[in-house]
C-alpha cells in the first residue's frame, strides 16, 4: 500500500536519527571544544594583551575580577545584592506575566474589549517605559516596590501583546470541533485556546525574561542602596572598573540561567512541535 | 431524523448578497446513509453546516427529530474537510476528546479509545502526534474521534477528498465497517459520483449555485457492501452514468 510506505518514511524522518550517533555527535563535540577554546582565548587576550597594553584602571583584568567576586562571596555582600535584584526580577516578572496573560486573553477573546483597548496597548507599548522610573520612585519610594513595578511594566506589554496575538491565531475549525461536541466556553478555553496559544505565550515569556532583569537593574540604578544595578553604579562612582566588570559577570550568569530555565520548560511543553534540525 | 424545510442560506460578501442554498426540502430517515453530490462550490457544504448548526438559514427550518436546530448537541457529529486533529495532542488524546466532556472512568475511556483506534486500524499509534502520521492515518483518526461518542447522526464533508484513489477505496471500506457496527444516520458530502453510489442509500444531486435539489436517487445495492469490489462493477458504473447525465447539464451552465 502506498500509504504504508509513506508512513514508514515519515516516521523515520520524525524520530530523532538514533542510527548514526557518530554523524550527529561529532560536530556537536567539535562545536563545544571550539566554544571553550574561544572563551579561554578571549579571557587570555584580556588578561595578557589588553590589560598590559591599556591601563587596568579602565579595563581591569580577569584575575582582578575573579578576586573581587571571591571577596564579595567571602564577605557575603553578593548574597544581599543578588537576592535584592532577583527578588524584584522574579516578583515583577510574575506579576507582569500573569497580568499580561490575563489581559492578552481578554483582548484576544472578547472582540469588544480588544477593539476598545488595542490602541491603548499599542500607545503604552511604544513608550520607552524605563523613562517611567522617576515617576515610580515618586509614587512608591526607593525600596523594592518601584523596581517591581518597573519590571512588571516591561514584562506585561511583551506578554500581553503576544498572548493577544496567540489567542487570535487559534484555528476556528479547532473551536468548532469542540462546539459540535457540545462543549461550553470554559472547556473550549481550556482545551483549545490555551494549548493553541501556549507556543506564543512561551515565546513571549522567554523574550520578557531579559527585560525583567533590565528593569530591575535600571530601577536600582535610578535610586537604590542595594542590588547588582546599584553595585555597578556605585563602582562607577568610585572609578572602580573591576567592580563594574564583576557586577556584569554576575548579571550575565543570572540572565543565562534564567533563559535556560525557560527554554527547558518550553521544550517540555511543545514536544508535539517538530524540533528543527532533527 | 433530519428534516430540511424550505431551507435557504445567504452570505453577505463585498460584492453583495450571495444565495448559497435555495429552498431545499428534504427528509433524511434514521439510520440512512445519504450522499450529497453537486458541482464544486454549489453550496452542499453550506447546507451541511446548516445541519450542524454552524450556519443559520435565512429562510426555512432545519429540524432534528422534530426539534428546530439551535446551538449544538452531542447527537450530531461532524467530520470536516479540513484537518482538525489538534497538533498538540497524541492520536489517543485526540480520539478521546469528546469523552473528556463526560464523566467517565479512566478505564472506560481507555478501553473505548483502544476499541475505536483498532476499528480504524490505528493500534500501535496511540502515542504518535498528528505530524507523525500519514494523511490517511490522520483521516482515520478524525473518523474515530467523531465516532467514539456514538452520535446518532454523523455529518461528513468530503472527508476523503484529499486522498489518492486507492487509499480512498480503503477508507470507504473502513467507513462502511464502522457504520455497519452502529448504523448511525450519515450525511456525506462528496463530488465523487462513484463514492456516493458505493456508500449511499440515497444520493441527492444538487444544482450549481445556489444549491437546489435536482434529483434524489435511491441506491438499492445489497449491504454489507465492499467498496473495493463495487467501485468498478457494472451496476455502480451504470448508476454513475445516469447521475453524470444529471450533473453534466449543471456543469454546462457553470461553463457558459
Amino acid at each position: 500500500m502506498s500509504e504504508q510506505i509513506s508512513t514508514a518514511v515519515e516516521l523515520t524522518a520524525a524520530e530523532p536519527a538514533g542510527k548514526k550517533p557518530q554523524r550527529i555527535s561529532m560536530p556537536y563535540v567539535l562545536v563545544n571544544v571550539v566554544r571553550v577554546g574561544l572563551f579561554a582565548a578571549l579571557i587570555a587576550c584580556w588578561q595578557w594583551v589588553l590589560t598590559p597594553l591599556a591601563d587596568p584602571f579602565y579595563v581591569s583584568s580577569p584575575s582582578r575580577v575573579a578576586m573581587r567576586l571571591w571577596e564579595w562571596t567571602a564577605d557575603g555582600s553578593i548574597v544581599v545584592d543578588l537576592l535584592y535584584t532577583l527578588e524584584s526580577t522574579f516578583v515583577g516578572y510574575a506579576i507582569g506575566a500573569l497580568s499580561g496573560v490575563a489581559v492578552g486573553f481578554l483582548m484576544g477573546r472578547v472582540k469588544f474589549v480588544g477593539d476598545v483597548l488595542d490602541p491603548f496597548l499599542d500607545a503604552l507599548n511604544s513608550l520607552p517605559r524605563v523613562a517611567l522610573g522617576p515617576l515610580f520612585i515618586l509614587w512608591l519610594g526607593i525600596d523594592l516596590a518601584p523596581k517591581i513595578l518597573m519590571v512588571a511594566s516591561l514584562v506585561f506589554f511583551v506578554v500581553a501583546a503576544n498572548t493577544r496575538a496567540g489567542v487570535r491565531d487559534v484555528n476556528p475549525d479547532y473551536i468548532n470541533v469542540l462546539r459540535i461536541m457540545g462543549a461550553d466556553e470554559k472547556t473550549i478555553l481550556r482545551k483549545v485556546i490555551l494549548p493553541s496559544a501556549a507556543g506564543w505565550i512561551y515565546a513571549s515569556l522567554q523574550v520578557a525574561l531579559p527585560w525583567a532583569l533590565i528593569g530591575a537593574v535600571i530601577g536600582e540604578m535610578i535610586a537604590s542602596d542595594k542590588g547588582m544595578g546599584y553595585q555597578i553604579l556605585h563602582s562607577g562612582g568610585i572609578l572602580d572598573s573591576t567592580g563594574i566588570f564583576a557586577g556584569l559577570v554576575v548579571l550575565m550568569i543570572i540572565g543565562l540561567t534564567l533563559t535556560h530555565l525557560i527554554r527547558m520548560l518550553e521544550r517540555h511543553s511543545s514536544r508535539w512541535r517538530p524540533q528543527d534540525g532533527k | 431524523m433530519f428534516t430540511f424545510n424550505n431551507v435557504s442560506v445567504e452570505f453577505g460578501t463585498n460584492r453583495g448578497i450571495v444565495r448559497a442554498v435555495d429552498n431545499v426540502s428534504l427528509d433524511i430517515p434514521k439510520q440512512n446513509f445519504v450522499c450529497f453530490v453537486g458541482p464544486s462550490g454549489c453550496g452542499k457544504t453550506t447546507l451541511l453546516n446548516a445541519a450542524a448548526g454552524l450556519v443559520t438559514p435565512c429562510g426555512g427550518t432545519v429540524t432534528y427529530n422534530g426539534i428546530p436546530r439551535s446551538g449544538f448537541n452531542r447527537k450530531v457529529g461532524y467530520v470536516t474537510q479540513n484537518e482538525t486533529l489538534f497538533p498538540w495532542r497524541t492520536t489517543a488524546e485526540n480520539v478521546r476528546l469528546a469523552l473528556e466532556l463526560e464523566n467517565l472512568s479512566p478505564e472506560e475511556v481507555r478501553s473505548r479509545v483502544s476499541r475505536y483506534l483498532s476499528l480504524v486500524k490505528l493500534d500501535g499509534f496511540h502515542d504518535h502526534y498528528p505530524r507523525q502520521l500519514s494523511g490517511g492515518m490522520r483521516r482515520r483518526a478524525a473518523l474515530a474521534r467523531t465516532w467514539i461518542y456514538e452520535p446518532e447522526t454523523v455529518l461528513m464533508d468530503e472527508p476523503f477528498g484529499a486522498l489518492d484513489a486507492q487509499l480512498k477505496l480503503v477508507m470507504q471500506k473502513q467507513l462502511l465497517d464502522l457504520w455497519e457496527s452502529n448504523r448511525s444516520t450519515v450525511i456525506f458530502v462528496t463530488h465523487d459520483l462513484a463514492e456516493a453510489v458505493t456508500l449511499a442509500d440515497q444520493v441527492v444531486v444538487f444544482t450549481s449555485r445556489p444549491a437546489r435539489i435536482k434529483a434524489v436517487r435511491k441506491i438499492d445495492l445489497p449491504r454489507p457492501r465492499d467498496p473495493l469490489r463495487l467501485h468498478f462493477s457494472p451496476e455502480v458504473q451504470a448508476i454513475c452514468a445516469e447521475l453524470w447525465g444529471l450533473l453534466e447539464d449543471e456543469l454546462k451552465e457553470v461553463l457558459q
